[in-house]
């Protein structure tokens, strides 16, 4: 018999050398990673434990607690050491507080975006000018800024702050403050104070006498409004529901109003070393109520969603992608995120001196 | 036309895993006229089933030329006229009947086929057991089932392996007479079958398969007839005696003797039986059954 | 058309026994039971809560499409790997069953090529697959649409995607049943290509784990010619997730992955034609 050519094989061979370079080509160049979901913010983590300890340098007393019946009354209290700009801060719950975690802020990329885009707007270096004429670098010498309604709370390195300059009467306040009261008005609308080169207070005149007696430790110590535990994020703080109401306007307006009647307590904290992630947690008396209005939240994300998604809005659905409301015990917390590439997006139109400000 | 060729057929088995190569075919010369009922017959072991295989393509020779219908084995073309029922035969137990029917007019490229399955199903008395699955039937009803498949669009070549395995007697008379059919209406018969009477029933020719070579071929009665032995009657005043001194031997069954012998000792035979009285009523050569012929050509002796 | 006969006589078959028809059943049951048991409440397109069998699930508030995103992108991985698996399992016996004597000899002595049984063999068992795949992936698909109003295709993606990757497994099933006639033989070699195939679409990962060198070629032109069935199963995952598939590609993985079963092919017509039965 003569031997037939084994044709199968030799297409076997010739389809095995398709296949192997198709399969090259479907591979190309390696996927990128896939982008990791932004870090929101919900709990202290290892590093802002240790800002935590490192910031407790101000020894206070306890109030004196009742004496037991066989103690003879000689022993002083052991001193406790707490952060001074803590226990500075306003303690009323029907007002919003925020803090700003300044050096932590001017080194994420958020911060160096908005440097970035102030220096190109104005043409020059304002925080350069801000140093020479105030005698404060915002950028080196700012720790942390604290804005309340009636007055702002700047803790630092603010020793060398040129104060003499201003025309005013300087008033002692405890041990270690002192009010300047600007001679211009009478009576003043603002003053301003100064705590041992560390902390400076500007705002309304009660404001700044009760922050400076909080320092000094002339008010009963009762709750603060922002503990240690809660100091994560580059930003953070507390604002009664009735205070974001304001921001819910038209078809929305009614969820502001849900939002003043239920929570009654909101926690601010936002992480923005890369992705600007927020969470808000949303607490109040009626567990029901709270739990509707989270319901609510989230469906009007979802809504608000589509919308933009309709509308052509990129960003915004983009935006809303990453929102969430999760359920937690005694409330829930909303999560929203704004990722890098979007926030590089809006500060790409920030250019040269009186371009329109970069943004949404 | 020849219907079956094969000229120097060989097939050795290689060896796998050491073992020595097996030579089934050593050389086949053998053809099948169209029209002819043929039947391959040998002992266990001759090389019968492979030398079917080689003519249908489902093995490759080592050597030697097989046509099936004047083509190729290889070609589908002249296998689509002919039906084939393998010796052992399996059918997807999860189908009946009609289905696997079905599915082999389709792959015979049938037209009408439901006609054709039903005039099969009627035939093979298939009837009753049309509708149920093929894992539930008997080894006869399988045996049947495999008949209508091969019978299937009216072959031009039937081979048949076996083809009444596991048949009642009436059945196979009721397959011999469906064969008798086949071959009234054309067909070539090609039958291998260890059942000796039903070839002797059915073929007109013969081909003796030993240790892979055809020992005997031809025509059945030409094969039985013996060319040494006579079949012998005398009348009834014939002696025993002097008739056995003539050389004439009882006939093994029934009356009359027997002689072997060439023409020229018989008719000398003959004369001294009729010089002893004994008249000679009938003389004939005698004619040998399948098994005869196929101890003589195997060389075992009777 | 013999190829097409083969293969509808093999789906006839496959349709007729028991167990196949017990694991369409098992399927729809668990279907129906999810139908039943799963409850997800939508509020303005927002996933405001999700029950099984009555618990709450504690699920977060979110769009609807993003927060069943992790369910589409798990089903669409079990549609995949799972209709592999299945694949595997309920074809090993077709190809040693036909091949069986008695019932490979009447086959072979009608009027058709060898290659033609091959071929049709495949085709059947595919579209067998391809079936079973898309019953599941269309089943979960229909069923979270109507619970959700979301539309996500992920679950067919992924029943198209095994039913790709499910041909070179098929065919070195195939190819060892011509050699040796076993089920377990034929099953075990689809699951070898199946790993083979998982490390292949990620051997550029598994690559930086060998030393730069020998080890690393040899491993990095041995998976070369290997379909990248990983990669087809991140397919069906990438719909689910709503992220983009680079079509070119796609269509090269696709392609190279029928030329690699077909390549295999040839190798068992070249064994089943020099087979003698």
């Amino acid at each position: 018999m003569r031997r037939r050519l084994r044709l199968p094989l030799l297409a076997a061979a010739l389809l095995l050398g398709i296949a192997a370079l198709l399969l090259s080509l479907a591979e190309g160049p390696r996927p990128a990673q896939a982008r990791a979901e932004p870090s929101f913010p919900r709990w202290l983590r290892q590093g802002e434990v240790e800002r935590v300890r490192a910031r407790r340098t101000l020894p206070v007393s306890m109030p004196p607690a009742p004496a037991p019946a066989w103690a003879s009354g000689d022993e002083p209290e052991p001193p406790r050491v707490r952060d001074p700009f803590l226990l500075a801060l306003p303690r009323d719950p029907g007002k919003a507080l925020v803090v700003l975690e300044a050096n932590a802020l001017r080194h994420s990329r958020l911060g160096e975006l908005f440097v970035e885009c102030v220096m190109r707007k104005e043409g020059r270096d304002p925080f350069e000018e801000a140093r020479r004429e105030a005698g404060i670098d915002p950028l080196k010498d700012i720790d942390r800024v604290a804005y309340t309604p009636d007055g702002i709370i700047l803790f630092g390195f603010l020793d060398r702050a040129r104060l003499d300059a201003i025309p005013s009467r300087v008033l002692s306040r405890g041990e270690h403050g002192r009010i300047y009261v600007p001679d211009a008005e009478d009576p003043p609308t603002f003053t301003l104070g100064t705590w041992r080169g560390q902390i400076i207070a500007l705002g309304k005149p009660d404001f700044v006498e009760s922050t400076l007696d909080r320092l000094d430790g002339s008010t009963a110590e009762d709750r603060v409004l922002i503990p240690e535990y809660l100091t994560y994020g580059e930003a953070y703080g507390v604002v009664p529901g009735a205070a974001l109401q304001g921001l819910f306007r038209g078809e929305q307006a009614e969820l502001g109003a849900r939002i003043a009647r239920a929570a009654s307590r909101i926690e601010l904290h936002a992480d923005a070393m890369r992705d600007v992630a927020v969470v808000a947690r949303f607490s109040g008396a009626d567990e029901a109520a709270t739990e509707d209005l989270g319901t609510a939240l989230g469906g009007a994300l979802a809504l608000g969603r589509v919308q933009a998604a309709v509308s052509g809005n990129a960003s915004l659905a983009e935006l809303l992608e990453h929102a969430r409301v999760v359920r937690g015990a005694g409330g829930f917390s909303l999560e929203l995120a704004l990722p890098i590439e979007v926030v590089e997006r809006w500060f790409s139109g920030c250019a040269g001196p009186g371009s329109p400000p970069a943004g949404p | 036309m020849l219907a079956i060729h094969a000229s120097g057929l060989a097939k050795t088995y290689s060896g796998a895993f050491g073992r020595r190569p097996q030579e089934a075919l050593r050389g086949v010369d053998l053809d099948v006229s169209e029209g002819t009922a043929f039947g391959l017959i040998g002992p266990n072991g001759a090389g019968k089933t492979t030398f079917v295989k080689a003519i249908l393509g489902l093995v490759r020779p080592s050597a030697g030329v097989a046509r099936l219908l004047g083509g190729d084995p290889g070609d589908p073309r002249p296998r689509a006229r002919v039906g084939y029922l393998p010796e052992r035969l399996q059918f997807p137990p999860a189908l009946d009947a009609r289905a696997i029917l079905r599915s082999v007019a389709r792959l015979k490229r049938l037209r009408d086929p439901e006609a054709a399955i039903d005039r099969r199903i009627d035939e093979l008395g298939l009837a009753e057991v049309a509708s149920r699955r093929a894992g539930t039937y008997s080894k006869g009803m399988r045996q049947r089932l495999g008949l209508a498949c091969a019978l299937l669009g009216a072959p031009a070549l039937l081979v048949l392996d076996e083809p009444t395995d596991g048949l009642d007697p009436l059945a196979r008379v009721e397959v011999r007479n469906l064969l008798a059919r086949e071959l009234a209406r054309g067909a070539t018969l090609f039958l291998n079958s260890h059942l000796l009477s039903e070839t002797e029933r059915v073929c007109t020719r013969i081909g003796i398969l030993v240790g892979g070579r055809i020992v005997r071929e031809g025509a059945l009665d030409a094969m039985r007839e013996s060319t040494s032995r006579w079949a012998v009657r005398f009348d009834g005043n014939a002696q025993a005696q002097p008739l056995a001194a003539a050389g004439f031997s009882p006939a093994a069954r029934g009356e009359g003797w027997t002689f072997d012998g060439e023409p020229p000792a018989l008719n000398e035979a003959l004369e001294r039986a009729r010089r002893s009285g004994a008249l000679l009523v009938e003389l004939s050569r005698e004619s040998r059954d399948l098994e005869a012929v196929l101890q003589d050509a195997v060389g075992v002796p009777r | 058309m013999m190829v097409l006969a083969i293969a509808q006589d093999l789906l006839a078959e496959a349709r007729s026994r028991r167990w196949v028809l017990a694991f369409l059943a098992a399927a729809t049951l668990v279907l129906a039971a999810v139908a039943v048991g799963l409850r997800f409440e939508v509020v303005d397109g927002a996933l405001a809560a999700t029950r099984l069998f009555g618990g709450d699930l504690r699920s977060d508030v979110r769009s609807v499409d993003v927060a069943l995103r992790p369910l589409f992108v798990a089903t669409s991985y079990v549609v995949f790997y799972g209709g592999l698996v299945f694949g595997i399992v309920a074809t090993a016996d077709f190809a040693p069953t036909l091949l069986a004597p008695g019932r490979i000899e009447p086959l072979l002595a009608l009027p058709l090529r060898r290659w033609h049984v091959l071929a049709g063999t495949f085709l059947g068992v595919e579209l067998l697959v391809l079936a079973a795949a898309l019953y599941g992936g269309a089943g979960v698909f229909v069923l979270l649409w109507i619970k959700t109003g979301v539309a996500n295709a992920g679950p067919l993606a992924a029943a198209a995607s095994a039913a790709v990757a499910f041909a070179p497994v098929y065919a070195a099933m195939l190819a060892t049943a011509l050699v040796a006639r076993s089920a377990a033989l034929s099953a075990g070699s689809g699951l070898l290509i199946l790993v083979a195939g998982i490390v292949a679409g990620n051997r550029a990962v598994i690559a930086e784990l060998f030393q730069p060198g020998a080890s690393r070629a040899v491993f990095v032109g041995l998976t070369a010619i290997l379909p990248r069935l990983s990669s087809l199963g991140r397919i069906g995952a990438a719909v689910s997730a709503d992220a983009p598939v680079a079509a070119g590609a796609l269509l090269a993985l696709v392609a190279g992955t029928a030329v690699f079963a077909l390549a295999i092919l040839a190798i068992g017509v070249d064994r089943f034609d020099r087979k003698d039965f």
